[in-house]
């Protein structure tokens, strides 16, 4: 029965509560697309790192012939592996050597990070790559496809992304020089030739290209069994932290030296790893969380300005909502006697006025949860692409990728539903309070 | 017209009185514009301190308010880096002194000083490089006792090489050549090289510089990143400029100046790094160890750099170290592989003290910078065909920009000649183009095709170390060798080659971009265009842009957080005006009664249109000026205490550790008026509706 005279009130009132409502259901709707954002941003984040240089959990590790000698290499990968895999038999594993040096075409050069990688092993990289058009890095040409990514197959091969090939002027055939610079100041250097360009994943892939994993052998003067990393890919990125957990232990058991867990991407740790003396091998587990970490501020500052946003609104809307709810009550006092006179309780009557803001709240979110979402839904299928180049930065994508989370719309309407009930508290309790006799005598 | 004011006066006195009846009511709406009003306030001159803090650091450390360059280039002008790794390839101003010449007689323009932004690595010596060096020395100043010492260093040193190379056999591909190596390095351990080395030292020097030093795995790597420029008039220019240790690089002389900020984050010894990293955090940004993970982090890396201090000292100094630090720290174990960890492990209760403890005991026995000032370094870069070259340049100075100390964009770039950028660009001087032709002529060499000439480098084997090769000298057109000096790339005390150079060659030679400083108070966008049609009537093709747009991303950036700041309040406004609206649509409709009465007493449309927006703007005043005060006294808080950066990228935005916001009078009034349109905008409707009451209404029952 509450139910009713709460439907029926919000009815009555029709110009308040609909203006109301439209605000509540507007805010939810911001709140639900910067959620969807934020998501977006996580989820690009990831798809575009575990793509381009992490695993879920990785597997990397130092080499120190001496103290000053860093070396970003995994001997015994073979042994290694196979531990791996005896540990968690469900996750998919691939070894990728791990280098830095600088690619060399006629016209320029640029600095990047070389990922040496057994494209046989990498069917899933292989399918979320998608090759650019010939138009995308050669001024006018045609939107033809040129090139194979399993042709990385082959010997001395190289895969670039479209704006390095654009940069450097270089189709699908090309060949390019690549030198190493270790740290060391040693400058090694080699021909690869480029067999395939593909689309640019945000801003990050303009600092890597992918390469046959003996090219990078090969500058390195690495042996055969030596690897970068070991990258491994769960079904729940989520669980990372605890396979992690597990995988320590098991190395640890098996007699491998381990380093602390330290939560940086793996270049960060070279200059640290100079000044202290150890020598030889030490392995270093990571989460694709740590390999992120100097992205990780862009979606620290999405939140952050959701955030507040979000408050100020819920303030706004709070004091919207209480004021209805209060000229609601003055309204209502006659009507509010007249019950309370017939028998309804304080507490009923508080109820009745909580319920109505519930119901308003409910619906009112509910409709913009749902609008929210549809609406995210839509760009994330639209994609438009960023105008800005700064604005593409910062969201690491070229067009915008939303993500709905069905939880987070029910956290949404959670909220707004919540802060409308407990704006609607006073104006309730006022009405509790409420003497029959006065309140029946109340004109207006 | 007195009846005018008169009934003015009236109305506005009914507006008032209505406010104040209504109390809560409008404590609700004022508060909610009152609070708009703050957050305006607080939002415009945040950003534009933040924008002014940027503005400088980029325009009066190095931008000017105009930057000027070739029209032809592929990638647009991004002064600080336009997210690749690599250099971007923006064009050239063919003849420095014409776009000089073009540029400064337009009126407003101060000065125009032609520039390169380029990268460099400087690598630091091998140990044992630098101690055979010393030995050298030694052996030319005939200090036999020092010698002595030197060969029981080259020994241990050696012995490490052998180390070394023995683990990294675990991981080679091809250990044979190792062994070759190893075996190499071996023999400089025997006694029989040794006896060989007294007889002939120098040989025997030889032999270890180039067979054995080669071999270790030496020095570091560091990446300078500089402005070529013509040194005298770029510091006569950007007034920010400030000398703070050793001299200018002198007129038409080649010559490096470090930024302090780099000088102090890269040259400066490791562990010193760490300890001002840690004190600053800690202290003047008030984070806790204990709590930060970051600064946690940067805690726990400390004590594990110990040996960057240790091997910095002789037997001596360990010895007076390990005295001191036994006395300091009795309850450590007295070794100094104790002590100096120990020394390193800072807490939120002990690093001031700590602090002090190192720069006061520790600091002088080590080498605290790698390059000191008059120091001569070798710079390598790749030239624009990925050719590496090198150079020895003397590093004249360390400078800062007043009051920009702690911004990375002003604190990123150092000084070097323009000379030298030249020639790290790898392009010819004209006088090393007319002594090329003379060669060409006389040696009736063809002109060999650029990448032909990079074919027969890099076809021929597989690894090629670039810096051993100056067969290719012989290559005819081809420059890039031309200038590596070897002999002194390996002799450190070595002299630079000819380090002036003529003003022709500075003024006819080319740069890459040029900074346009504009006279106090002259208007940008007009001087931009006076610029731009003076460069078209001098026939170059260069453009002009503004310093925002040479800035690349970081202008953009800014842009974009305007913008994210204005559809923040836009929102926010909208939902005000929702709240506003409704609450006083209802009061309206409680006034019904009131209104009709006064249309039935002789009251216009007008009037009652005028009295409500009368009730609306005055109410937004005060809220207004309330919610600007309270604005205004939070930025004078704020002005005194500093907002701390709290994350790296904040402290980007804010060019040091603290923004110190300033606000004016503009943004008072900016943020009054725009909530007071909001108010103004959220009553017409329920005005409107007031002025539709007819008088007969008032008659009837309130209900």
């Amino acid at each position: 029965m509450f139910l009713t005279i709460a439907f029926r009130n919000l009815v009555q009132a029709r110009r308040r509560t609909g203006i109301l409502a439209l605000a509540l259901a507007l805010v939810t709707m911001l709140l639900v697309l910067l959620l969807a954002l934020s998501s977006g941003i996580t989820d690009t984040m990831i798809r575009s790192a575990t793509i381009l240089s992490t695993g879920h959990v990785n597997l990397g590790g130092f080499f120190k012939a001496k103290p000053s000698a860093v070396a970003p290499a995994v001997k015994d990968a073979s042994q290694l592996r196979a531990l791996i895999e005896d540990t968690l038999p469900q996750a998919r594993v691939v070894s990728r050597m791990r280098g830095f040096g600088r690619i060399i075409s006629p016209t320029t050069s640029i600095q990047v990070g070389m990922t040496g990688i057994d494209v046989s092993e990498e069917q899933p990289f292989v399918e979320a790559i998608r090759l650019a058009p010939r138009s995308n890095y050669v001024e006018g040409a045609a939107e033809e496809i040129e090139g194979r990514l399993e042709d990385l197959a082959k010997p001395n091969t190289a895969m670039l992304f479209a704006a390095q090939a654009k940069r450097l002027g270089v189709q699908v055939g090309d060949s390019l020089t690549a030198i190493a610079e270790t740290l060391q100041g040693r400058r090694n250097s080699t021909e690869i030739e480029v067999v395939a360009i593909a689309h640019d994943i945000g801003f990050l892939s303009n600092f890597s290209i992918f390469v046959h994993e003996d090219v990078v052998r090969e500058l390195y003067h690495l042996g055969e069994d030596v690897t970068g990393v070991v990258q491994i890919y769960l079904d729940d990125y989520e669980r990372s932290p605890q396979v992690m957990a597990v995988l320590r232990e098991r190395l640890v058991e098996a007699g491998h030296d381990v380093m602390e867990h330290e939560a940086a991407p793996f270049f960060t740790k070279f200059g640290p790893l100079q000044g202290s003396g150890w020598t030889g091998q030490k392995l270093d587990l990571t989460t694709w969380r740590d390999e992120v970490l100097i992205l990780t501020w862009v979606l620290t500052a999405v939140d952050t300005v959701s955030f507040a946003l979000v408050s100020i609104l819920l303030v706004l809307i709070g004091i919207g909502v209480m004021n209805s709810m209060g000229i609601s009550v003055r309204e209502r006092t006659a009507e509010i006697g007249t019950l309370r006179a017939i028998g309804m309780g304080r507490w009923s009557v508080m109820a009745m006025f909580m319920l109505e803001a519930l119901l308003l709240g409910l619906l009112a979110t509910g409709v913009g949860a749902a609008a929210g979402g549809l609406v995210a839904l839509g760009l994330d299928i639209w994609a438009p692409t960023i105008p800005s180049k700064a604005v593409q930065a910062i969201l690491m994508s070229e067009s915008l990728h939303m993500v709905v989370r069905p939880l987070q719309l029910g956290l949404a309407v959670a909220t707004f539903s919540g802060l409308a009930v407990s704006a609607a508290f006073f104006p309730a309790l006022r009405a509790a309070r409420l003497q029959p006799v006065t309140a029946i005598h109340h004109v207006g | 017209m007195r009846d005018f004011w008169a009934r003015q006066g009236l109305v506005f006195g009914i507006a008032l009185r209505n406010l104040s009846s209504h109390g809560t009511r409008s404590l609700l709406v004022g508060s909610i514009l009152a609070l708009g009003t703050t957050l305006v306030l607080l939002g415009l001159a945040l950003l534009d301190s933040i924008e002014d803090s940027t503005e400088a650091s980029i325009t009066e450390s190095m931008a000017g308010e105009l930057q000027v360059y070739s029209k032809e280039g592929r990638d647009d002008l991004a002064l600080f880096g336009s997210g690749f790794m690599g250099i971007d390839e923006i064009g050239r101003i063919e003849r420095v002194d014409r776009a000089v010449a073009a540029v400064s007689t337009v009126e407003g323009v101060k000065a125009a000083v032609p520039m390169g932004i380029d990268f460099a690595t400087i690598t630091r010596d091998g140990e044992l490089e630098g101690t055979l060096a010393e030995l050298r020395d030694a052996y030319y100043a005939d200090d036999e006792a020092e010698a002595e010492v030197l060969i029981g260093q080259v020994k241990d040193l050696v012995q490490g090489v052998v180390d070394e190379l023995r683990r990294r056999r675990e991981i080679v591909d091809d250990p044979a050549e190792l062994d070759a190596s190893i075996a190499e390095a071996e023999r400089a351990l025997g006694e029989a090289f040794w006896a060989e080395y007294a007889q002939d030292p120098l040989a025997g020097l030889e032999q270890l510089d180039t067979k054995v030093a080669p071999l270790a795995t030496e020095g570091e790597l560091i990446f300078l990143r500089y402005v070529g420029t013509d040194i005298p008039a770029f510091i006569e220019n950007f007034e920010r400029f400030e000398l703070l240790q050793g001299e200018h690089v002198p007129s038409l002389t080649r010559g490096l100046m470090m930024n302090q900020k780099f000088y102090e984050q890269r040259i400066k010894h490791e562990v010193a790094r760490y300890f001002d990293r840690v004190h600053r955090m800690a202290l003047e940004q008030e984070i806790s160890i204990e709590a930060d993970g970051l600064l946690r982090t940067i805690a726990r890396r400390m004590p594990t750099q110990w040996r960057r201090v240790a091997q910095q000292l002789d037997a001596e100094e360990r010895a007076r170290l390990k005295a001191e630090l036994s006395a300091y720290l009795p309850e450590v174990e007295p070794r100094l592989e104790a002590l100096l960890p120990a020394l390193l492990t800072v807490s939120d209760e002990n690093v001031q003290e700590r602090y002090d403890w190192f720069y006061e005991h520790v600091a002088p026995l080590i080498d605290l910078y790698a390059i000191d000032v008059g120091d001569t370094v070798t710079i390598r870069a790749y030239t624009r065909s990925g050719f590496l070259k090198a150079i020895n340049v003397k590093m004249y100075g360390v400078f800062r920009f007043r009051g920009l100390d702690e911004s990375d964009l002003a604190g990123g770039h150092n000084l070097m000649d323009l000379m030298t950028f030249r020639e790290l660009y790898g392009l010819m001087t004209p006088a090393k183009a007319r002594e090329l032709d003379r060669i060409r002529d006389k040696a009736g060499v063809q002109d060999v095709e650029r990448s032909t000439a990079e074919e027969s480098l890099f076809a021929s084997s597989e690894t090629v170390v670039i810096e051993t090769g100056p067969e290719l000298e012989g290559l005819g057109g081809f420059d890039e060798f031309e200038d590596v000096d070897f002999e002194s790339l390996r002799d450190r005390s070595g002299r630079v080659f000819d380090a002036s150079f003529s003003r022709e060659d500075l003024a006819q030679g080319m740069a890459l971009n040029m900074a346009v400083v504009l006279d106090d108070g002259v208007e940008m966008s007009g001087a931009r265009r006076r610029v731009q049609v003076a460069l078209d009537e001098a026939g170059l093709a260069l453009q002009v842009v503004s310093w925002q747009e040479a800035s690349g991303l970081v202008g953009q950036f800014i842009i974009v957080i305007r913008l994210v700041l204005y559809i923040a309040l836009a929102i926010i406004f909208a939902a005000a005006l929702v709240i506003i609206n409704n609450s006083t649509v209802t009061a309206t409709l409680e006034r019904i009664p009131e209104i009709g009465t006064l249309r039935a007493i002789g009251a216009q449309r007008g009037t009652i249109l005028f009295m409500f927006m009368t009730e609306t703007l005055s109410m937004s005043l005060v809220a207004g000026l309330f919610g600007a005060a309270v604005g205004a006294g939070i930025l004078l808080v704020l002005a005194q205490t500093g907002i701390p950066a709290w994350h790296q990228v904040l402290f980007f935005l804010f060019g040091g550790p603290r923004l110190f916001p300033s606000f004016g009078v503009r943004h008072v009034l900016w943020s009054i008026a725009s909530v007071a349109a909001v108010a103004t905008i959220s009553s017409i409707y329920p005005a409107w509706l007031a002025a539709r009451v007819q008088p007969v209404e008032a008659m009837q029952d309130g209900d």
